[in-house]
């Protein structure tokens, strides 16, 4: 499908609804989209959608954590390390499908950044526990965040909760010989969790009235969107990041406002996380291998879906082959 | 002449029809007289003087070099008693015109993962043979497999290469002198004495048979010009010390039945041996190419 | 040694089509625990270079779980490219392109085989004319000489050999092969009757998907 800007009066009618607090998918302007996390078989790998959860309407970030030795940066070292990558696979939008691999070009690098900002550089992570021989090993933390559907937009907010799920979910090899200790879970001091905040500008009065402002911006929204305000808040009310883009004045008691608003947000994603890895702990613990990852988690009654149980295909005789 | 010319014609504007025909005669374009016949090929060891190991092998017009470098390194953590081995397969511009300089082309990175496929599955040479002292120091076994000359056959060819270098490796004596503390980076403790050296232990001798399928007919060692026009390709590569299958690699293509399958391992079984006779006395096939060439 | 009771079982299946809103075909498929999610565009426009007169141009994308595409996702590639190719009518749409993105999401045994399954799924789900189908199944080989099929990555612990099978739906014959480990030429045509008997169940499936998709329709007729 290809990609379609949106056009004139695709953009004036969005803002005219705005003017009125209403949006095209009817949500209320601070009201947020369900957003649905699932853990993956593999320990360190988490799904989120954002928007009408498990259809084509949604955005649905992947990340994964894994673990490698390396050496220590020089001016650190007695810290392990935490490298981000963030791609748009060729699934997100079909600018971004091409096999010579773009990572996906400014987009890419500006949810890079923030979720460098929001989960490297407010230390979230702890670090020194990753140290292994101090200037020589440390445990190396690398996390992949695959855009795999952009077709509701948030993906910087919904990136942010599927790389901290992942690395809550991740567990680390304890040193080697890895086979006789059980893996270890990563310190993760707090929680911070992007949100994303949409302003758009009054028409009718002046540059100085108050602007209309969108929680959770829909991809339309973020097209037509004056500019926009991304804070990394953990549920402590702690601000890790902000990210103030576009052509915007803001007052700050308005920064304070959202911010806020952004924490109870941060503390819904963060009660969210630690229910769902509660959970998958407690069925891996109980040996319900079956009903842990994403086979599992995506299945509902729909007519877009099928299962097929377990079954005996082959009756041959292939004993002592 | 005028025949001579009209067939250059026919060659020219209608390839495959040029094809076909020579194809229903059972005769091939670069003058085969069967379909399942090999092209001639020329091997001989030990070119390259400052390569530890090394083979040029030409099949038809298909030049390959490979050589080995060896190189030492403390093992991997996780594998203490286990050395590396590192294979590449380069298809540069030299070669054919179709490859562009720049980063290894996809039907190159394609042959590297072949060759490194067939390493694995033969087990042709055992990793913890390539270890010298237990979680300190191990051989790394550098492959590279270089392409001169490309028509056709790349897989097989790369493989003859690899296999006759492999016979050709020796690895020096090396001796570790104080073996408490010794550590690769402090090289004075490690002696490596170049003038004793010895062969390694090959534990399998696997020989790549590939063939193109076109009309329902196979092609065995197809050129260039057929694997373009083959409907799909297939290489079937057999261990000639075991018999056993080592690979049955068939990357897309056109479908083919099992009972075709079984005649292309059939065709690969024929094949085998006789190249395997061939690669064992490497030096005298060559030294009989030269004499018949005078 | 007696034959283990799932040795010849395929594990469970589950497909959900159209979930990645901007692509023209979509499935999210899984084989027990192993899960792929595929989004295929096309025919669609073609990059002026890569344009070919006599058919649409295929590219392949397929990411790893983490880390940088390496030989392993090019070789994996190579094989898709070859399979959809040789599969889809690409004559009728010359000078288009067809573009299959892959991401593999849980790791747990036949992840080449669910690859290729998502693949003809998501091409199913694009509508795109094909002319014959495709399915794949992987077999393992222990050391005692039972042949697995469809394993976990639990049951392939054992194993001493891997094969994978890509069967086309009108004659089942064999569309691609790819071996892991050694094969005796028996075991090896063992394997072959396994993975086909395996291919026919998922065809069942697809077409059970495909019954579903278009179930509301078929009603109203």
């Amino acid at each position: 499908m290809r990609d379609v800007p949106l056009s004139n009066l695709e953009r004036q009618f969005l803002l005219d609804a705005l003017e009125e607090s209403k949006r095209l998918d009817g949500r209320s302007t601070p009201q947020r989209r369900p957003l649905e996390l699932h853990f993956g078989r593999v320990e360190g790998t988490a799904l989120v959608s954002v928007g009408e959860t498990q259809s084509d309407h949604a955005s649905l970030v992947y990340a994964q954590a894994s673990a490698s030795i390396a050496e220590p940066a020089v001016s650190r070292p007695i810290e392990g390390m935490l490298n981000i990558f963030v791609t748009y696979c060729g699934s997100a939008a079909a600018r971004f499908a091409d096999a010579a691999g773009t990572a996906g070009g400014d987009e890419a690098v500006e949810v890079t950044r923030l979720l460098e900002r929001c989960l490297k550089e407010s230390r979230c992570l702890d670090l020194e526990s990753l140290c292994i021989v101090a200037e020589e090993k440390v445990w190396q933390i690398r996390l992949d965040v695959n855009i795999l559907s952009a077709a509701a937009g948030g993906v910087a907010d919904a990136a942010s909760v599927a790389a901290l799920a992942a690395l809550a979910h991740f567990k680390r090899p304890e040193i080697h010989p890895v086979s006789e200790r059980d893996p270890v879970a990563l310190a993760i001091h707090h929680y911070p969790v992007l949100s994303t905040f949409a302003f758009f500008n009054r028409q009718k009065s002046g540059s100085n009235a108050e602007k209309i402002v969108c929680v959770d911006p829909t991809w339309q929204e973020e097209q037509v969107m004056a500019g926009k305000i991304v804070f990394g808040v953990n549920p402590y009310r702690e601000i890790c990041t902000l990210h103030l883009a576009g052509q915007l004045l803001i007052d700050k008691s308005v920064v304070l406002r959202y911010a806020h608003v952004a924490s109870q947000h941060a503390k819904s994603v963060v009660d969210l996380i630690k229910n769902q890895l509660h959970e998958d702990t407690q069925k891996r613990l109980a040996g319900q291998t079956e009903e842990i990852g994403f086979a599992f988690a995506f299945k509902q009654n729909s007519i877009l879906q099928n299962v097929k149980p377990a079954e005996m295909v082959s009756t041959a005789n292939l004993e002592h082959v | 002449m005028d025949a001579q010319s009209s067939v250059s014609e026919f060659k020219g504007i209608q390839p495959l029809e040029y094809f076909q025909q020579h194809i229903e005669n059972g005769i091939r374009v670069d003058g085969r007289r069967s379909l399942h016949d090999f092209r001639p090929v020329t091997i001989s060891q030990g070119t390259i003087s400052s390569a530890d190991g090394s083979a040029v092998i030409k099949q038809g017009n298909s030049v390959f070099v490979c050589g080995i470098k060896l190189e030492l390194a403390p093992p991997n953590p996780n594998e203490q008693n286990k050395g590396f081995i590192v294979a590449n397969v380069d298809l540069p511009p030299l070669c054919h015109s179709q490859f562009k300089p720049g980063p290894p082309s996809e039907q190159a990175q394609v042959a590297s993962k072949f060759v490194k496929e067939v390493l694995e599955n033969s087990g042709i040479v055992k990793l913890e043979d390539l270890n010298i002292k237990e979680g300190k120091l191990s051989w790394v076994v550098n492959v590279d497999i270089m392409c001169l000359n490309h028509d056709g056959n790349v897989l097989d060819c790369a493989l003859k290469a690899l296999l006759m270098a492999f016979t050709d490796l020796t690895l020096p004596e090396v001796t570790l002198q104080e073996d408490d503390e010794a550590v690769v980076e402090t090289g004075g403790k490690i002696v490596v004495n170049n003038e004793k050296r010895s062969k390694l232990t090959l534990h399998s001798k696997p020989i790549a048979c590939s063939m193109a399928i076109f009309d329902e007919k196979i092609l065995v060692d197809p050129t260039e010009q057929e694997e373009a026009l083959a409907e799909s390709l297939v290489t079937v590569v057999l261990d000639a010390n075991s018999g056993d299958l080592v690979h049955f690699y068939k990357p897309g293509g056109s479908s083919i039945s099992r009972q075709k399958m079984q005649e292309c391992t059939g065709l690969a079984k024929k094949q085998y041996k006789t190249i395997a006779k061939s690669i064992d006395q490497a030096g005298v096939v060559t030294k009989m190419d030269s004499k018949q060439s005078k | 040694m007696p034959v283990k009771d799932k040795a010849l079982e395929l594990r469970p299946l589950f497909a959900q089509l159209g979930l990645l809103g901007h692509t023209d075909g979509s499935v999210m498929f899984s084989l027990g625990q192993t899960a792929v999610i595929c989004g295929v565009y096309g025919p669609a426009e073609v990059k002026p270079h890569k344009e070919r007169l006599e058919g649409a141009t295929v590219e392949i994308s397929l990411r790893p779980p983490s880390g940088p595409t390496g030989l392993q996702e090019k070789a994996k590639e190579a094989v898709l490219k070859g399979l959809v190719e040789s599969s889809i009518l690409g004559s009728l749409h010359p000078r288009t392109s067809v573009f299959v993105s892959l991401q593999p999401l849980d790791m747990d045994g036949g992840e080449l085989a669910a690859a290729v399954n998502a693949t003809c799924l998501a091409l199913m789900d694009c509508s795109i004319s094909m002319r014959c189908l495709f399915a794949s199944v992987e077999v393992t080989r222990t050391e005692d000489g039972i042949i697995l099929l469809d394993p976990s990555q639990k049951q392939a612990t054992k194993a001493v050999a891997k094969a994978t099978f890509v069967f086309e739906s009108v004659n089942q014959d064999v569309l691609a092969s790819h071996l892991e480990g050694r094969w005796s030429e028996k075991a090896f045509q063992a394997g072959l009757q396994a993975a086909l008997d395996g291919s026919k169940a998922i065809f069942q499936f697809y077409r059970e998907t495909v019954k579903r998709k278009f179930s509301k329709e078929l009603m109203m007729k």
